[in-house]
């Protein structure tokens, strides 16, 4: 189950038979991961490739609550890859109903997870999937925002993200004038 | 706390509600065009990005594909009702959910005949439409210099090239001479517009082209056709067109099994053109000797139905990707692109169109199978037209300069979701 790529000069720790890695977040606190969840992660994938990491992989750019949230979603979509390669009727066809269901109950379980966070919480996933390179909760977080923002008027954009008006009432009247049709507010 | 817009407000300085100003882009990339059209008045930084060429490039080539369902106009006869029925536009989305573009508004004689990275193409009497139902802007062409007769919508075409990041609009002008009621389309000449540019261009072809099916698709930013070719066992051939270049080029038919020797005067198949899944595709029907190879009306299925993807466009490669046997009630498919997302689009002659799940390789088209799309009344269904669309904010105002453009363009309300 565990990736073998991991064995040049990696003594990583083993858990049930399950190889480990160690992590440390920016504030100091030691989290674990299974190495097959790691893997989703191109960055992490790349150290642990490099061996070295005996005593844990520092992430200080990382807080513990954001790092949480991150092996979270990492555990959840490995351990579902790993029951998909495993499932024989997914081997035979493209489109099996088993493997459209599943992978809607991984696209709600994501949805529950982003809908959880406060907003700098959901901002601190995004830029911590960024910079461990996690293209899946990279999307799952920018399409949040992205729904946070339809169908909001351009002031309660400003109200919910703390940005500020620099347009003069001249400029917001021509832009009102030119797409007319679309400011119903 | 916060009071009215345009006065100077301060905000209290909350912890990390801003947007890390890198993602910012990755954020608006996610949004639909009705959205971003509202977001660039939330800020100038916002405006900028949403106006950025850049930005507008990278959310047309995020934006879902869907299929447009074209029906031209109609004029019935007295005997039933005489009345006309304007021509229509349908979008069927990624749920498989039609909506009719009410809001797209067509003059009766508009008559679609491309659609490329958002933009449409409307063929008028006397000029061309380009139009972006999403933003609303609109430009008016004049056709190529004497062209009024004998002139029709599947002679033009328009695409698109990824690297020169050019449209251009290509007209096949059929030989004068040749030209007589029920005769195939030959063309020596084509003809070139580039958007933004002042005139129309002549290109010569290297060899006479005749163009069988009249179905044209832009691939990759190369134009594809069906012509008619002597020199290959089957009578006909791909030539393409590259948009950059402005070079030409012939491709050798897939190698689909003819039963006997086929020839120009005698063909055993019919081929058609269409583009899946960003491939240039041959279909192959077995032919019905009554129609004439250059009718420009929707196929019947019959027999076995081959698809075949070009899968490279340098080695000339083709892969068999369908095989799909007709039921045994009539189908027809619209043109030129009916198979979307693994499904068919099929109609029949009541006015009713379906779509049938296509699991693999290997098709039976079962009617208990078909699922109903809608019912185009009393459009008809031979004429029904199929291409790809998808909301971009590509830009139509920055070649309004142009020299040939001949009318002002004229505002259009948006698509109603």
């Amino acid at each position: 189950m565990a990736a073998e790529k991991g064995e040049k000069g990696a003594a990583a720790k083993e858990v049930a038979g399950e190889r480990m890695v160690t992590l440390e977040s920016s504030d100091g606190e030691e989290f674990h991961m299974s190495e097959a969840a790691a893997q989703l992660s191109t960055l992490l994938r790349h150290v642990i490739e490099g061996g070295g990491i005996d005593n844990g992989i520092p992430l200080p750019k990382v807080a513990a609550r954001t790092l949480e949230k991150v092996i979270m979603y990492c555990e959840k979509h490995a351990k579902a890859a790993a029951k998909s390669d495993s499932d024989p009727s997914a081997a035979a066809g493209s489109s099996s109903d088993n493997t459209a269901a599943a992978s809607e109950d991984l696209e709600k379980w994501d949805r529950k997870l982003v809908n959880g966070l406060s907003q700098d919480a959901l901002f601190d996933l995004i830029v911590a999937a960024d910079y461990l390179v996690i293209d899946g909760l990279l999307d799952a977080t920018c399409r949040k925002v992205a729904d946070m923002m339809k169908g909001k008027t351009p002031d309660e954009i400003r109200k919910i993200f703390n940005i500020l008006n620099d347009f003069t009432k001249e400029e917001e009247e021509e832009m009102r004038r030119e797409y007319a049709w679309a400011f119903d507010d | 706390m916060a009071s009215e817009e345009h006065t100077v407000v301060h905000y209290v300085e909350k912890p990390d509600t801003r947007i890390p100003p890198d993602f910012i882009e990755e954020i608006l990339l996610r949004l639909p065009i009705s959205s971003l059209l509202k977001l660039r008045r939330v800020c100038k930084q916002w405006r900028n990005m949403i106006s950025d060429p850049h930005f507008i490039m990278e959310h047309a080539y995020r934006a879902p594909k869907h299929l447009l369902l074209y029906l031209p106009k109609v004029d019935l006869p007295a005997s039933l009702c005489s009345k006309t029925l304007k021509c229509r536009a349908t979008i069927i989305d990624e749920k498989w959910s039609p909506w009719t573009w009410a809001a797209l508004h067509m003059d009766p004689d508009d008559h679609l005949f491309a659609s490329c990275n958002g933009l449409l193409c409307f063929y008028k009497t006397y000029t061309l439409k380009i139009a972006n139902p999403a933003t609303g802007q609109c430009l008016h062409l004049l056709k190529p210099d004497g062209i009024m007769l004998h002139d029709f919508h599947y002679l033009y075409s328009f695409g698109f090239h990824p690297t020169s990041r050019e449209y251009k609009l290509v007209h096949f002008l059929r030989e004068p001479q040749r030209y007589k009621s029920g005769q195939p389309f030959h063309f020596n000449t084509i003809q070139v517009y580039t958007l933004g540019e002042d005139k129309w261009r002549d290109i010569r072809v290297p060899r006479p082209c005749c163009m069988v099916n009249l179905g044209v698709v832009t691939v990759d930013g190369s134009m594809y056709w069906l012509t008619e070719d002597e020199e290959t066992g089957c009578g006909m051939s791909v030539a393409s067109f590259d948009l950059r270049e402005e070079t030409f080029a012939s491709i050798q038919l897939p190698p689909f099994e003819v039963k006997e020797i086929a020839s120009c005067a005698t063909p055993k198949i019919a081929c058609y053109i269409t583009e899946i899944d960003g491939k240039v595709c041959i279909v192959t029907i077995p032919y019905q000797s009554h129609i004439p190879r250059w009718r420009r009306y929707n196929t019947e299925l019959s027999g076995r139905m081959d698809i075949w993807a070009l899968e490279s466009q340098t080695e000339h490669k083709w892969f068999l990707k369908y095989s799909i046997q007709s039921p045994s009630v009539h189908r027809y498919v619209p043109q030129p692109c009916f198979i979307h997302r693994e499904r068919i689009i099929l109609q029949d002659r009541d006015g009713n169109a379906w779509y049938h799940d296509l699991a693999g390789k290997n098709v039976q088209i079962e009617h208990r199978e078909e699922v109903k799309l809608l019912d185009i009344g009393a459009y008809r269904f031979y004429e029904t037209q199929s291409y790809f669309y998808k909301e971009t904010l590509i830009p139509l105002s920055v070649y309004a300069g142009a020299a040939i453009v001949c009318a002002p363009p004229r505002p259009l309300a948006p698509p109603v979701a």
